[in-house]
């Protein structure tokens, strides 16, 4: 489907757009084009760009997604997995440094929105893996970019 | 990862506390329907 074709499924009904699960970042040039043509056709009615991330994108395109949530009145959901880099490779195959950068980047932002919050963390507890000493120091992260920062824990199951 | 268990009530209560105790006043909890008491 292209990203016309997507846009082209916004409706009068249609208030909110949100990317999740997977993850949109390998998609991102065609959400971020499709949400563009579906916030033209709306004009000035409601339509909030909103996604949920692990947060590995680059610089370049965040402040694309970021400034399509902050004007329409969307969220970004971001998922902060460990504190611990060698435990983010060890869950991820990756590193979670960009993902750092990236949080901090939204969060010096998020002032200029304040209701409905621009930027929200979440963490899923993976028993044996996240403990509390993981979510002490995303915690206290996440309070370094800003103590009112929303933060959801979130309940892991195995077969979701 | 399916051979890990759901995310207990304990474990995420102390997570929780933490979180609140580690400076940050917005908080919450979601998914609770999948709570156990398996740790």
């Amino acid at each position: 489907m292209s990203a016309d074709e997507l846009a082209d499924w916004v409706d009068e009904r249609t208030a909110c757009i949100c990317y999740f699960g997977g993850d949109p970042t390998p998609q991102l040039p065609h959400a971020i084009r499709a949400s563009r043509l579906a916030l033209e056709k709306t004009g000035n009615r409601i339509l909030r760009i909103c996604w949920e991330t692990n947060g590995s994108m680059s610089s370049g395109v965040l402040r694309q997604m970021a400034e399509l949530s902050m004007k329409s009145g969307g969220c970004i959901k971001f998922d902060l997995k460990t504190y611990s880099e060698e435990l983010n490779i060890a869950l991820t195959g990756v590193t979670n440094k960009r993902t750092f950068e990236n949080f901090a980047y939204l969060a010096q932002m998020r002032n200029e929105r304040t209701d409905p919050p621009f930027l929200i963390a979440s963490t899923l507890l993976v028993p044996g893996y996240v403990d509390v000493e993981e979510v002490r120091n995303l915690a206290r992260f996440i309070a370094s970019c800003g103590t009112d920062i929303p933060y959801v824990l979130l309940a892991f199951h195995p077969s979701r | 990862m399916s051979d890990l268990p759901t995310t207990s009530r304990s474990h995420v209560q102390d997570c929780l506390k933490t979180a609140h105790d580690s400076g940050l006043t917005n908080v919450h909890i979601e998914n609770k329907h999948l709570l156990s008491n398996e740790y």
